[in-house]
């Protein structure tokens, strides 16, 4: 942290990172879904580590909700009545 | 509570302080907003006081007559039924800081009174963090909004830092208002604070994630991207949106990407929205919009302390989140 | 100084949502919705939110134009009626009165409306009237 190539960019990224995992979550998509771990240049070899565990992590989740979205044709539009 | 609110005004345009008092008229039967620049206008000032078209039956008379004032005013609203709000807070809210920051960008150097809510001043507080009008050139007139009202929005401070109180008759406190000398500290009216979370937020919380997804995307599925929810908006004065923008958001689709396009603005406001609800009034698709900006500022409160407008947050605070180790 | 709401109606379609134009110095800047309306309660769709662009803006037909040798050509109003009135007479004559179309417009009164369809039926005696707005 701290040596980000734009200075804070990477404290402002984890701030987002934050405040991102538990809205997500509270739309219903899970928060292990995002991910972000800071890897330098140099360390080529964890960020395939790292990347191949956050693979099998979603591979273990199955497919994203948001592929199932639901089709705009099929909304009864009464039930919510403002 | 309105005839107070008259006189305060009236004392500022009539002392040169102010160049015009921002707040809502009620004209041809419609409540909207209105700057007074004079004083026989005044006879036209309402603080929003029908819902809906429910009220229209009560004559103009009996509204201005006075004669329910001297109660308190959560009193009179319980007691009266079918009557209430008539001399207090309404339930037409309307984005009146948004007018004061577009009528301010072409006179800066002029002075303006608002009539403000709890969630008003909210918002004053932030666009004063954020530089879009100056502090000095605001005068405030706070009223507390009916706790009906403030129940319905779920509203953690329903009342400004200072309000115009009935009870209060005599001259000097309204004068010590003005000045801005005073500052009450008692609620105006009981009970007042919300539990957290929200019920709102609280019942969709104890939803499965799947089903809770469902929810959410039902609600988004029937947005037609009219973009009220940011028009309406008292904290949206970008002048670019990127949600306007043909790269992020593709032009002539209906409904926008979803959940994508709400959630990109849920993100934007993180730091601005200070749940005020004319999003989810303006929303002709009635998503439920405030529930998901109230949880992203319960987030915001979670991470950094603060909620938006409850204190003074500065643009930077939100680049000052807390350390958290690895996640 | 000078900042005033006029209340107004939704000149887009038949549904007729009230509205607030936002006029500051004789320029309308902006577009609010009326709560307490009882049609559109404080809502508005996207054409009813931006009414207020198309007020001042410059490509507005400022006056009649009819059509010279191809391109139109920017006429008084007395002309225009009266070579209006002319082909319309014209055509009634030649091909019958069924051979005329109105088409009626819902950013117009409901008063004008109404006498473009008597006119239709009256004076021409045609029913052939359509409208933008019926839904």
């Amino acid at each position: 942290m701290g040596e980000c190539h734009y200075l804070e960019g990477n404290y402002t990224a984890q701030k987002r990172i934050n405040f991102l995992k538990p809205l997500i979550n509270f739309v219903g998509i899970e928060k292990e879904r995002l991910h972000a771990k800071w890897v330098s240049s140099a360390q080529a070899s964890e960020l395939v580590n790292d990347i191949t565990n956050f693979i099998d992590d979603l591979r273990e989740m199955g497919p994203s909700p948001l592929k199932s979205k639901i089709n705009p044709d099929s909304i009864k539009t009464d039930r919510y009545k403002p | 509570m309105i005839e107070h609110v008259k006189t305060i005004a009236k004392q500022l345009l009539e002392s040169g302080q102010i160049t015009g008092f921002l707040s809502l008229k009620k004209e041809h039967g419609q409540i909207g907003p209105h700057l007074f620049q004079s004083v026989d206008q005044l006879d036209y000032l309402c603080l929003g006081d029908t819902t809906g078209t429910e009220n229209r039956e009560s004559s103009t008379e009996e509204r201005y007559s006075g004669t329910v004032e001297s109660k308190p005013e959560i009193e009179t609203n319980r007691a009266s039924g079918k009557q209430e709000n008539q001399s207090g807070a309404g339930k037409s809210r309307y984005p009146l800081n948004k007018i004061l920051v577009r009528i301010s960008r072409n006179y800066p150097s002029d002075c303006f009174g608002i009539l403000v809510r709890g969630c008003d001043e909210r918002g004053l507080k932030r666009l004063f963090a954020l530089n879009q009008l100056d502090p000095d050139k605001v005068v405030r007139v706070g009223i507390a909004c009916p706790q009906d009202l403030a129940d319905e929005c779920e509203c953690l401070e329903p009342w400004p830092d200072k309000w115009v109180n009935d009870t209060e008759k005599t001259d000097g406190s309204e004068k010590e208002k003005i000045d801005g000398t005073e500052k009450s500290d008692k609620a105006p009216h009981e009970p007042v604070r919300q539990k957290l979370p929200c019920e709102s937020v609280a019942r969709l919380e104890s939803l499965e994630a799947r089903d809770r997804f469902d929810w959410w995307m039902e609600h988004f599925a029937r947005c037609i991207k009219c973009y009220g929810c940011r028009d309406i908006c008292p904290m949206c004065f970008c002048k670019e949106c990127s949600l306007q923008d043909d790269n992020l958001v593709r032009t002539g689709e209906i409904p926008p990407e979803y959940p994508v396009f709400h959630l990109a603005r849920a993100v934007h406001m993180a730091e601005r929205c200070i749940d005020c609800g004319l999003c989810s009034e303006a929303c002709p698709a009635a998503i439920p919009l405030r529930t998901l900006y109230k949880k992203a500022g319960d987030i915001m409160s979670n991470e950094s302390g603060v909620r938006p407008g409850y204190s003074d947050l500065t643009p930077s605070d939100i680049g000052n989140l807390p350390q958290t180790g690895e996640y | 100084m000078d900042y005033r709401t006029v209340l107004t109606t939704c000149p887009y379609c038949g549904c007729g949502c009230g509205l607030y134009l936002e006029v500051l110095d004789n320029k309308v800047t902006g577009t609010i919705p009326c709560k307490t309306h009882p049609m559109n309660q404080g809502k508005l769709c996207v054409k009813g939110w931006n009414v207020h662009e198309f007020v001042h803006n410059p490509n507005r037909l400022t006056c009649p134009l009819v059509r010279k040798n191809g391109s139109f050509a920017e006429v008084s109003w007395d002309e225009a009626l009266d070579y209006t009135a002319s082909r319309l007479k014209a055509a009634k004559e030649r091909h019958g009165s069924r051979s005329v179309a109105f088409m009626a417009s819902a950013k117009v009164t409901n008063e004008e409306n109404y006498l473009l369809q008597k006119f239709a039926r009256a004076a021409i005696g045609t029913n052939n009237i359509d409208h933008c707005a019926r839904l």
